[in-house]
């Protein structure tokens, strides 16, 4: 899903109200949002908990974008059109608790020597720093914002 | 460059293919702008949920 806004390390997302999503989160709050990045091997685990708000909330104008129609569709009758006054436009917000991310520090040829290296020679490949933020380091992330 | 396996540090403590990894060396101020700046490249994040009876998936 497309990040509707970052604010810190929580992040909003725009979904359909009816997807099976919403009722998942009903029964259980405590979510993931994983990014990952094949070009580098980044990759960032956010978990926390999510609130979900109804079409109503001011902030789905300010994220809502023409893009977004295209995953809604238009039924045609003014009312479902996937603009922002659509009433299945809906606003997920997840709140982080605990963030791990990798931070890949070496170039494909720099990961490729890392890893070869490390099978050939029974050394431990070093291709970047694996890092987590606790609940305090997100409430300064909050913050820095 | 890869880093030698020490006898002494293979312990759940020290196994330098775990302990080591994690940065404790950059100031967590510095961590956090990196990792805006990784959020903000990235752009599309996976939202997993938990179903009841089936564990963590990728819900549509």
């Amino acid at each position: 899903m497309a990040v509707g806004k970052r604010s810190g390390l929580d992040i909003l997302f725009l979904a359909n109200a009816h997807s099976r999503k919403f009722s998942d989160i009903s029964q259980n709050p405590e979510v993931q949002v994983t990014f990952q990045d094949s070009k580098t091997q980044d990759w960032i685990s956010i978990s926390g908990t999510v609130t979900t708000t109804s079409n109503t909330d001011p902030r789905i104008k300010d994220i809502w974008s023409h893009g977004v129609k295209a995953w809604f569709g238009d039924l045609g009758d003014g009312k479902h059109d996937g603009g922002p006054d659509d009433p299945r436009v809906s606003l997920i917000e997840v709140k982080a608790k605990y963030v791990v991310y990798y931070l890949t520090k070496v170039g494909l040829l720099g990961y490729v020597k890392e890893v070869g290296g490390a099978a050939l020679t029974g050394k431990v490949a070093d291709t970047g720093v694996l890092r987590e933020l606790d609940e305090k380091d997100i409430e300064q992330a909050r913050r820095m914002e | 460059m890869p880093e030698s396996l020490k006898a002494s540090e293979v312990n759940s403590q020290t196994d330098p293919s775990v302990a080591k990894q994690y940065d404790s060396e950059t100031p967590k101020e510095q961590q956090i702008k990196d990792l805006f700046e990784m959020i903000d490249g990235k752009k599309i994040g996976m939202l997993n949920t938990y179903r009841s009876g089936v564990g963590a998936y990728l819900p549509m």
